[in-house]
């Protein structure tokens, strides 16, 4: 018996129990629709919704997770705190961008090489950012979340537009990007989330 | 036992004890299902070696009503802790001589 091997084992087991309800992507997928809203639309009232939805986050662990796989509490793994910094990172570059954007938006020169590959740059920066934090906390569904950032932002490229109005910088606007990923993550929430109950039926204890 | 050997606990010693422990071990608490299903042992089975480990003051049992439903949690007390320790720097060092 390898005990450090087991412990280290134990430790990944302990943190794949904690995301295979799918709630992270589903609340994490509506958070960034609100936030694609309120780039897309500067509705800041929007935040609010965020904050909302986070708040949520302990009360369907309670209601859905805890009934089904049993309650655990402790900041138990790397991972899990791999998955916060990761966060965090995820959320301070969406801010930077949107900074940029409103930069943008004013009419500051831009050097001619990022404005005319910046949905390119946008792309793979977010893209390195999702395969860094797949790396980082083991979730293996955030290679695919990376692949399909690359895709859409491909996409976004090859797209027609006309570079002197702002809001088509990304020939999109980032809004309606952030607004497609969040979107992404809510099926993937709602599909992992429809097979987790599927698969942990409701037990009491006795 | 060759004496140059280090004990090794039998009551950590013992695979499905030790699932238990190293997940006790990792958290700060856990209920009696959430144990069930990362150890995927029986109610049956792993009642009677929480029994074990309670018996030994390795582990903390708390039987509480959460919403009119029964929750069993369980923790690691400090003594378990140290014996985990304990065990774990044995086993290293018993491996260390064999290899």
């Amino acid at each position: 018996m390898n005990v450090e091997s087991d412990l280290k084992k134990t430790r990944y087991n302990l943190f794949k129990a904690e995301t295979k309800d799918g709630l992270s992507d589903l609340l994490g997928g509506l958070a960034f629709l609100c936030l694609g809203a309120v780039v897309y639309s500067d509705w800041i009232i929007y935040i609010f919704a965020i904050v909302l939805i986070s708040a949520q986050a302990p009360f369907l662990k309670k209601k859905i997770t805890y009934p089904r796989t049993g309650y655990v509490k402790g900041d138990f793994t790397d991972k899990r705190r791999a998955t916060k910094k990761f966060s965090i990172l995820l959320i301070s570059v969406l801010i930077f961008l949107s900074l940029f954007g409103v930069v943008v938006m004013l009419g500051v020169a831009i050097p001619a090489a990022i404005s005319e590959n910046a949905a390119m740059i946008v792309g793979v920066l977010f893209t390195v950012i999702i395969i860094a934090g797949a790396v980082l906390t083991g979730i293996k569904r955030l290679y695919a979340y990376g692949g399909i950032i690359l895709i859409l932002f491909i996409y976004g490229v090859s797209r027609d537009y006309n570079i002197s109005e702002g809001k088509d910088f990304l020939r999109m606007s980032l809004g309606v990007y952030i607004m497609i990923f969040g979107s992404m993550l809510v099926v993937t929430g709602v599909v992992l989330l429809i097979r987790f109950i599927i698969k942990n039926p409701l037990e009491k204890e006795s | 036992m060759p004496s140059n050997q280090l004990f090794i606990d039998p009551l950590i010693h013992a695979p499905a004890r030790f699932k238990i422990l190293s997940n006790l071990y990792l958290v700060d608490e856990a209920d009696f299902l959430f144990l069930r299903n990362q150890t995927e042992l029986s109610k049956g089975n792993l009642s009677s070696h929480l029994a074990k480990l309670e018996d030994a003051e390795y582990v903390l049992i708390k039987k509480e009503f959460v919403q009119k439903i029964s929750r069993t949690t369980i923790s690691m007390s400090e003594k378990g802790r140290t014996a985990f320790n304990q065990y774990r720097e044995n086993m290293k060092k018993n491996l260390d001589l064999i290899l």
